[in-house]
């Protein structure tokens, strides 16, 4: 079983769960919020706390598209070879995704996990397929290995940001199989 | 099915060595299973059963365990998904019985194969029972016998030893992928056979692990050790978590590690990076029985651990596992030092500079540890000791808002775990909360958000009472709610006299939520007070829920007044209508005068009426159904209230009502199934009028009809809803056309709910599929009329179809869906995008 994968022992990253909001940094004295981490005043009266949550949700104002909810479309998406999140194993990662929403712009960077891992134009084509499917089609996306970490770098980036591949790559049956399996584990959560 | 059965007899009963082979012959041959039933099966038997069936025979006989061996572990390499975890299931039950002869010999091939499953596990459900399988291939070669004194794992007899030398390998690099399967293959080893394994394993798994720890070499690496570390600390607290078996007895960790091994996790719990795991692993040492003594080190530990717990910037992890590990110190530790030194770190009483940021987190960690008996005590002395210290300004009573808060919170996780002991500690807190706002700060009782807070925690309390205990208590609530009589329920020998809340006009009327609070939970049982010392003239419940109504329409009133007076009268209706027959006379006497015409007391009127409906219809009393009647004859008499008939009978059909009719909450009558009655009686009436108000084209009479409807069907039973689907569903996809847009989020959300729960309901939906998904569509890519409550529920339905209608019809509409979703992908609302974005990929898989 070895011998088939180009990298059998990976490192495994710790994922970090977004650290959210400090419950005991409330301004307002009369929040009792930070006893319901599991909801359990809100059970007292959940219809109260329902009208609540919906009212807050009508008025929230327009949230612009940011790196955070690029890398949550991105996270889960399976590694080729492995059971393993592409967050896990650190190919993807916030800090190397840009997102300017005002000049419909995004470009993501990635990272694999060995220099010469022959998978990075199949991971690169998964991310690509991923924000094809679910970002707005305004949006100007850059795919690209990080600068250094992969010997055939220009050859991969190039493939990746060639609309004519990456349309010739989608008619193949067998390769939209394979993406298809990597996508599967990124919605449905 | 049967020959099964008669198999496992036979092997069972019977010496059938002589006949072994035979008998390997008929039963083998059927392994594994790979039935499917057929559609409509007439016997119902599954794969499962079949599986189950055969396992039993397999494992019946240990003659069979020369051939068998070979075999399963064959199938085990050539299958895969459910009939490999099936092989699995079978190894594991079959070893035990095959016993330790046959198993050692064939020891090393089970291993490689069971291994394999572990190391390069691809799903972790197959992993799980692999893992199974080995504790029972160890524990069959491995029996519990006498501690061993070996220390170095390499120097263990038989299988073991290879495993260990195929893990150690593996955790050289820890932070590989490979070492965590090797941890988990450890741990179960060490599980499986404490008294052989643990010793040997434990040391020479944590030994090397700690060096490397001292000395990485690399800095991914100490995370990953901790939590190899933590893993086979659990292992051990697994096995000696409580004193069945003995920690000092098998000593699997000598002093020289355990002084390694506590030295490094203490000082590392210091280091903040690596505190989460370190935490963790440390935790897991308190709940080995035996590891530490608590008598002599309790004290340090749970002084260690309180810095955590009382630090609001500590990572919430953290902190729960600081508190996992203090509930580990023991009763006697946490009422002397641990709650004592919580009690003291929040302040007497509060000003514009105190940093509410420790408070709360204190007070978040006390409602984990201060659940039980005397902790309890403790911690209700210390809510009523600041209760009697603090001033009346805005922020102080939001101190005493979450205190109160905190103690509710704790009373109702007392309540959950059944605790007996809730009255026996709260009955002084009782008065001393009827003290603080009547005598200490009268002027707190006009702060909506305390008095909502104090209500729900008297309302917890007394539902905690006994009958004799609420009798007493319903005597002075009745004593002070009418004649303004106190002193009874301020438990003070003076008398205290004020104007009774309930008299007209009077300046105590904002104590009314807090003494109805009180009513609510009394059990029918317990006599309701009336006459007996009555100064006033009300001789009968009729009477006082006559003024009671009277009262809360008088335009002094306040919402939460009205509001308490609305659950008070829903729960009094509930549990004693027999004797409030005087009252509804009243009620139904007022009724013409009251919907003839709009104004604010008239609309209080039919918000008690909604009410009183509720109450009634809880135990099925017809009451109910008359009310209800009657408001649909409001629509067919355009009523000024008309429009508000739909959205009351929702509200009456609703589940919810704030527990004030709630059988365990507040001691209701609910007989069972009378949400089914109310449907079978009330609904057929809506359908039969609304369908002759649209013959008749009557447009805005049927369309409240329709809107009654709809807010009905969203409160059916669901076994209801699912027999009458034919009948509704049209109605359903009709009402997403009524320019309302809650009212088409909560049908969307029907719909939604009763796809998921029936699939046979695909088929209705599959002929309404073209209307339904052009409104869909609509709805969800029109960011500047539907709400963002609408647009998520009417993706979320879209998600759903790709699961539940036939592939040959989705194919009809995805390219139209997924064409139009592009637009939902850019809403503004983030929660939107991820919906359209999980809906459009959904469809895409089609």
């Amino acid at each position: 079983m070895d011998a088939e994968k180009i990298n059998a022992n990976p490192i495994i990253h710790q994922t970090v769960e977004e650290s959210e909001r400090n419950v005991y940094s409330d301004s307002d004295p009369w929040s009792t919020d930070f006893l319901a981490p599991d909801a359990q005043v809100g059970d007292i009266n959940p219809d109260y706390a329902n009208a609540n949550a919906n009212a807050t949700l009508e008025k929230t104002p327009a949230q612009a598209i940011d790196a955070d909810e690029l890398f949550h479309l991105l996270k889960d998406i399976n590694d080729p070879e492995h059971p393993l999140t592409l967050e896990q194993l650190a190919v993807v990662s916030k800090a190397q995704i840009t997102v300017d929403d005002e000049q419909n712009e995004a470009t993501i960077l990635f990272t694999p996990t060995i220099p010469h891992c022959s998978m990075s134009t199949l991971i690169g084509l998964c991310l690509r397929v991923r924000l094809i499917r679910s970002l707005p089609p305004r949006f100007k996306v850059d795919v690209r290995v990080r600068e250094g970490t992969h010997m055939q770098e220009a050859a991969i980036n190039k493939q990746l940001n060639d609309k004519e591949r990456v349309a010739a790559a989608l008619e193949n049956g067998h390769l939209i199989d394979v993406v298809q399996q990597c996508l599967s584990t990124a919605t449905g959560r | 099915m049967l020959i099964f059965g008669m198999n496992t007899v036979i092997l069972i009963e019977f010496d059938t060595m002589s006949h072994s082979e035979s008998l390997f012959d008929v039963i083998f041959c059927y392994f594994p299973i790979t039935f499917k039933p057929p559609p409509d099966d007439p016997y119902g038997i599954s794969t499962d059963d079949l599986r189950f069936a055969l396992r039993q025979n397999i494992c019946s006989s240990p003659h069979f365990a020369q051939q068998a061996i070979p075999l399963l572990i064959d199938k085990l390499t050539a299958t895969s998904g459910p009939v490999k975890r099936d092989t699995l299931l079978t190894i594991t039950h079959a070893l035990p019985v095959y016993g330790f002869g046959h198993v050692s010999q064939k020891s090393r091939s089970l291993w490689d194969a069971i291994s394999i499953e572990i190391l390069y596990s691809t799903d972790t459900h197959t992993e799980n029972v692999a893992l199974d399988s080995l504790q029972s291939l160890i524990t069959t070669l491995y029996p519990d016998t006498h501690p061993t004194e070996l220390l170095n794992a390499t120097e263990l007899p038989g299988i073991a030893n290879l495993i260990f030398d195929v893990c150690h390998d593996a955790i050289k690099q820890p932070e590989k992928s490979k070492s965590t399967p090797a941890i988990k293959i450890l741990a179960t080893l060490i599980q499986s056979s404490p008294a052989t394994l643990a010793r040997p394993l434990t040391h020479s798994t944590l030994i090397p692990l700690l060096e490397l720890f001292a000395v990485p070499a690399d800095p991914t690496q100490p995370p990953p050790i901790l939590n190899h570390i933590h893993a086979i600390l659990v292992a051990l607290s697994k096995v000696y978590a409580d004193q069945g078996r003995s920690f000092l007895h098998d000593n699997p960790i000598n002093p020289s590690l355990k002084e390694q091994l506590n030295n490094t996790l203490t000082s590392t719990i210091n280091n903040k990076p690596l505190r989460s795991p370190a935490l963790a692993a440390f935790t897991q040492t308190l709940h080995i029985h035996g590891y530490w003594d608590f008598n002599v080190d309790g004290v340090q530990i749970a002084n260690i651990l309180i810095d955590f717990v009382k630090d609001p910037n500590q990572d919430p992890h953290v902190r729960l596992v600081a508190i996992e590990g203090l509930l580990c110190l023991g009763q006697d530790i946490l009422h002397n030092i641990v709650l004592p030194s919580l009690l003291t770190s929040i302040p007497t009483s509060v000003d514009s500079s105190t940093d509410w940021k420790p408070i709360r987190a204190i007070l978040a960690s006390i409602t984990a540890l201060a659940v039980d008996g005397a902790l309890f005590e403790d911690f209700v002395l210390g809510v009523e000791a600041k209760m009697n210290q603090v001033s009346g300004d805005s922020l102080n009573l939001a101190y005493v808002n979450i205190l109160l808060s905190t103690l509710l919170v704790i009373i109702e996780e007392k309540a959950a775990k059944k605790h007996q002991d809730i009255s026996q500690y709260t009955c002084s807190i009782l008065s001393k909360l009827f003290v603080f706002f009547v005598i200490a700060h009268p002027g707190s009782v006009n702060e909506t958000r305390l008095v909502e807070t104090a209500s729900r925690l008297i309302q917890a309390i007394v539902r905690s009472f006994d009958v004799s205990q609420q009798q007493i208590l319903a005597r002075h609530v009745m004593n002070a709610l009418i004649n303004g009589y106190w002193q009874g329920l301020l438990g003070t020998e003076d008398d205290i006299i004020h104007q009774p809340p309930l008299s007209t006009n009077s300046t105590h009327r904002a104590f009314f939520p807090l003494l109805a609070s009180a009513l609510i939970p009394i059990k029918r049982e317990v006599n309701l007070p009336l006459a007996s010392e009555s100064v006033s003239e009300l001789q009968s419940l009729s009477e006082f829920a006559t003024t009671l109504t009277r009262w809360s329409m008088q335009s002094a009133s306040t919402p939460t007044q009205q509001i308490a007076s609305q659950h008070l009268l829903a729960n009094l209706t509930n549990k004693r209508i027999e004797s409030l027959s005087e009252y509804t006379t009243h009620l139904l006497g007022e009724w013409p005068e009251r919907t003839s015409a709009e104004s604010s007391a008239n609309s209080i009127f039919l918000i008690i009426i909604q009410w009183i409906a509720k109450g009634a219809l809880c135990r099925n009393h017809a009451l109910g159904v008359e009310f209800v009647t009657k408001l649909l004859d409001l629509i067919t008499s355009h009523s000024v209230y008309a429009d508000r008939v739909a959205g009351v009978i929702g509200a009456i059909a609703d589940d919810s009502n704030d527990g004030v009719l709630d059988r365990k909450r507040s001691n209701g009558v609910s007989s069972l199934l009378h949400k089914q009655r109310f449907f079978d009686v009330i609904f057929p009436v809506v359908v039969e009028r609304y369908e002759s108000a649209a013959s008749r084209s009557e447009d805005t009479t049927s369309a409240k009809y329709l809107a009654t409807l709809a807010h009905l069907i969203q409160h059916m039973p669901k076994s209801l809803a699912l027999a009458k689907l034919p009948q509704i569903f049209p109605i359903l996809l009709i009402a997403l056309s009524l320019n309302d847009a809650a009212l088409r989020s909560s049908v969307i959300e029907t719909i939604t709910v009763l796809i998921l729960t029936e699939e046979t309901i695909a088929h209705t939906v599959q002929q309404h599929m073209s209307s339904l998904i052009t409104s869909l569509l609509s709805f969800s890519t029109d960011s500047e009329r539907s709400s963002v409550r609408l647009r998520v529920s009417a993706l979320k339905l879209l998600g759903v179809f790709p699961r539940v209608i036939r592939k040959d019809i989705l194919e009809q509409f995805k390219l139209q869906i997924v064409r139009q979703l592009v637009v939902a992908l850019d809403d503004p609302i983030k929660l939107v995008r991820k919906e359209a974005v999980d809906a459009r990929e959904f469809w895409l898989q089609v």
